[in-house]
């Protein structure tokens, strides 16, 4: 990962008393203000591994702007009042066929923890954390770049096998 | 490397957005010429959600580690309370 540990945790630090303050100003819990902060950190992360991120001020700041939208969207999706003839609390078939994607990922991970978790782990490392091959074939003892490349390219024909079975399986049931 | 791992390496490829544009458009076009590789090429995208799934479950595993390790940290704890009524 770009963000190490001590860094991370010095953002930790920094920010979250921020959103406490925030959430709590506006009649939120320590659970909320900590899940919808720990959603933001991982906006936050996914964006700068991915070179997408461009801060105008602090890293801190971004976090707090970033919590306080969740929270807002937090608010939305736990209204109370609704009427039946609103037509936006039916589901749309857009947004049943996205629930089920949802559900259908879900359901692959769970398999594929209990079947590939070694493979996950590799793959996660390279596509997830964004470390570099030497970096893998370092920390999971593979001998050579080449080997964690193969190795590689091996765990995604396993797993892809494995949810082959699980998608054939659950479809025959 | 075998066939099939040739084939992983060059959806993996087009996943990544690291083809060229010529490699591209060729495997558009073997994907309309073959149901199999196109099935396949799925099957890996789809992987590659439950991989992000996977990243974020263990990122939020650290991220709570972080948050309970600082919360034993009085001031810090003090601090974070009293936001809260």
């Amino acid at each position: 990962m770009i963000i190490s540990e001590a860094h991370l945790e010095a953002l930790y630090s920094q920010a979250f008393p921020q959103v406490a303050k925030l959430i709590g100003s506006m009649g939120g819990n320590p659970d909320i203000a900590k899940d919808l902060f720990h959603d933001a950190l991982v906006i936050f992360i996914e964006k700068q591994q991915e070179n997408k991120l461009s801060l105008t001020g602090s890293a801190s700041s971004y976090l707090v702007g970033i919590t306080k939208m969740l929270w807002y969207q937090h608010l939305k999706n736990h209204k109370q009042e609704f009427s039946l003839d609103d037509e936006e609390t039916f589901e749309t078939p857009a947004i049943e066929h996205a629930q089920k994607e949802k559900e259908e990922i879900q359901h692959l991970h769970n398999h594929l923890k209990q079947t590939g978790a070694r493979c996950l782990d590799l793959l996660t490392a390279y596509y997830y954390d964004k470390k570099s091959l030497e970096e893998i074939a370092d920390e999971l003892n593979y001998k050579n770049v080449r080997s964690a490349t193969v190795q590689k390219y091996k765990c995604i024909e396993k797993l892809r096998s494995q949810m082959k079975k699980t998608l054939v399986h659950e479809a025959a049931a | 490397m075998r066939q099939q791992l040739s084939e992983i390496k060059m959806i993996d490829q087009y996943i990544l957005c690291a083809l060229s544009a010529e490699d591209k458009i060729l495997m558009d076009a073997r994907m309309i010429l073959s149901p199999v590789l196109k099935r396949n090429f799925f099957q890996q995208v789809k992987l590659h959600q439950v991989v992000v799934q996977h990243g974020r479950e263990q990122l939020r595993a650290r991220l709570n580690h972080m948050h309970t390790r600082l919360m034993r940290n009085p001031g810090f704890s003090r601090e974070i309370q009293s936001h809260f009524k």
